[in-house]
């Protein structure tokens, strides 16, 4: 008589009925060891688990963007004043030195611009969250969040046109339209519609993906 | 959005407790949970309906529970942090102090910390959440061969931690 080996037990206790193994009831041997098993999983039920905090819906958004907010928050600031120093660039008549650390400079620089566009992006993304989430009717405090955004959208966007980005250019246009739609709203009626909102989300997450994907690979 | 809000109410106790059982810790567990919906919110489209959305979330919920679980084994490593003694099971209580079912209880989890990741995963999908070996295989990224291999690797484990408590003949 061949008794049943602790893998088959395992399986017994998980998921085949007893009548699959017949020898179970005859074999005292077997049954005692299933009963062993039985008794050592059966206690594993008793694992305490604390209760876990009111549910809250926003929170998984906001605490996630904002940890990312905190990653990236000066990052803007380098931006501009590379963004500035590129034009200041463009516009003097002396050709820059050539030196052997020039094209790691520009993809430093192409690097931080692109991960500010990112986080330019998750902050608007977060606005047009909490539009999408709200009552469909802005509240001062998100008015005032769009308001701030307009300004640097604008200069992304002439960066994008300037640089040739039609994907960059016409994503920040739309999103440039929006905001501007949500920091003027008063009524109802002026809101961007919910269609138009979630196609811009989708945009902004699928742009976003890719700058992250992008930035890696710099 | 509305429905998906509905929907994470609903499963938020039920995927905090897989979390929680995963990661042993309520911290990490609450990380998990957030993480959760929002790996499913933005992969909403790719549910295809085939399964029901509260197995989807929590394959979902497992595999950022992997993932916090790898990269906080990489941090401890980096860190040079060692191991807990009191998850380590350093010291083996004698059989008389393991006569109440509370004290069983007590080295319930320091037991479960003694399994790997993958163990553990497995483990808590298959014990906990009633998944087949074939769900656990694919959430894990494993055979169902190996995925069976594993819960049972996991069970011996645990009936030899728990052998002072209940003096099982391994």
């Amino acid at each position: 008589m061949s008794h049943l080996n602790e893998e088959q037990l395992v399986d017994l206790y998980y998921e085949r009925p007893a009548s699959s193994y017949p020898h179970l009831t005859e074999c005292l041997k077997c049954r005692e060891a299933f009963t062993d098993l039985e008794q050592t999983l059966n206690a594993f039920a008793d694992l305490p688990v604390p209760e876990p905090p009111p549910f809250t819906w926003r929170e998984p958004f906001t605490a996630r963007l904002a940890s990312r907010w905190r990653m990236f928050a000066l990052v803007p600031a380098l931006a501009a004043a590379l963004f500035a120093a590129f034009y200041m660039g463009r516009s003097t008549t002396t050709p820059p030195p050539k030196l052997a650390a020039t094209p790691l400079a520009e993809s430093g620089r192409e690097r931080i611009l692109v991960v500010a566009l990112g986080n330019h992006l998750q902050r608007s993304e977060m606005v047009l969250l909490e539009v999408a989430n709200g009552d469909r009717s802005t509240s001062p405090a998100v008015q005032e969040r769009a308001r701030n955004l307009i300004g640097e959208t604008r200069l992304y966007r002439q960066t994008a046109v300037y640089s040739g980005d039609r994907n960059y250019s016409e994503l920040l246009e739309e999103l440039d339209r929006l905001l501007t739609a949500i920091a003027n709203g008063q009524s109802q009626s002026s809101q961007p519609g919910t269609e138009q909102l979630e196609q811009l989300l989708f945009k902004i997450r699928v742009t976003g993906s890719n700058i992250e994907k992008g930035t890696e690979k710099l | 959005m509305e429905d998906f809000r509905v929907l994470a109410e609903r499963h938020h106790k039920a995927v905090f407790r897989l979390a929680y059982r995963m990661t042993g810790n309520q911290q990490d567990a609450e990380d998990v949970v957030q993480e959760c919906f929002l790996r499913a919110y933005k992969q909403m489209s790719k549910f295809d309906g085939r399964s029901a959305f509260g197995t989807w979330l929590h394959r979902i919920a497992a595999n950022c529970a992997i993932d916090l679980i790898r990269s906080r084994k990489r941090r401890d490593t980096q860190q040079g942090a060692e191991l807990n003694p009191e998850i380590t099971m350093s010291h083996e209580p004698s059989p008389e102090r393991l006569t109440g079912s509370v004290e069983i209880r007590r080295m319930l989890e320091p037991a479960l910390a003694q399994l790997s990741d993958m163990e553990r995963a497995a483990f808590v999908m298959r014990h906990y959440e009633g998944l087949c070996i074939e769900d656990i295989g694919a959430t894990l990224g494993v055979q169902p061969n190996a995925a069976k291999h594993t819960v049972f690797r996991a069970v011996q484990k645990l009936r030899r931690a728990l052998q002072p408590a209940f003096g099982v003949a391994q």
